[in-house]
């Protein structure tokens, strides 16, 4: 149990010193954009597949407000993205962006399923490994597709830029 | 169904046909000012009903979540972009 929630502080302290070191001051707003979106479709994503038993968290923040996976989705997660999405290169070739998001996928996904093998964070039900990967897939593919959405116009984002 | 379903029903009704008054132009504002609340209004939601300061007997998710998911992830959030995109500056 006190391993559980040293866990859990980790992450948050990781989450926010990750979020400042591998973020630019310029991109700042962007890394914020980007982790509100993915919290956002996360929560929705969530919401259903612990319902219905796809996987479980034994050990909550919140015991009597939640059962889902709070430190998780609200903050790692969502951090995690957002150095993801800052950091890439859109003018890259495609197998390099493709490399990237499969690295990084991949990535979660094993520190997901380690986190699910020896500690009572995180419990699948009836998701598999495969399954989890496939989750993760969708959720980046989303936000990232909700992302550049929102970045489409590079004019309304320039001054910004400019400034700083 | 009991009133308060429908009560529900209307709001997600309500809310997404707010949505439809955006202009076109200030869409982004209002996704900025819908992620901002919702990430705001989720930790208080789950902090005050952990404090057991209220309580919401009928919510969507009921086996895993004590809070309101329609209230904290939708109606109040729409409400804060529509407030947002229409208030009158200058």
């Amino acid at each position: 149990m006190i391993m559980e929630y040293f866990i859990l502080a980790a992450m948050w302290v990781f989450g926010f010193v990750g979020f400042i070191l591998f973020i630019p001051h310029k991109d700042r707003r962007k890394g914020f954009l980007a982790l509100m979106v993915f919290q956002a479709f996360i929560w929705l994503c969530d919401m259903p597949s612990f319902t219905f038993g796809l996987l479980s968290a034994p050990v909550w923040e919140f015991p009597k407000a939640t059962d889902l996976a709070i430190t998780i989705n609200y903050f790692f997660y969502p951090v995690l993205f957002s150095i993801y999405y800052v950091n890439q290169k859109p003018q890259e070739t495609k197998w390099t962006r493709f490399t990237y998001f499969f690295v990084w996928i991949s990535a979660i996904t094993i520190f997901d399923i380690i986190i699910e093998k020896y500690t009572d964070l995180l419990e699948y039900g009836f998701l598999t490994w495969y399954g989890m990967w496939i989750y993760i897939v969708f959720l980046f593919f989303v936000s990232q597709a909700c992302c550049n959405w929102f970045f489409k116009d590079k004019a309304l984002f320039q001054a910004e830029r400019r400034e700083t | 169904m009991r009133i308060e379903w429908w009560l529900l029903l209307s709001v997600y009704a309500l809310s997404t046909g707010i949505l439809f008054f955006i202009p076109k132009n200030k869409i982004r504002l209002a996704i900025v000012a819908f992620l901002f609340k919702q990430i705001i209004t989720f930790l208080i939601g789950l902090v005050v009903v952990e404090l057991g300061l209220l309580e919401y007997p009928i919510r969507l998710f009921s086996s895993i979540n004590r809070t309101s998911f329609t209230y904290e992830y939708y109606a109040f959030p729409v409400t804060c972009a529509i407030f947002t995109v229409w208030y009158p500056h200058d």
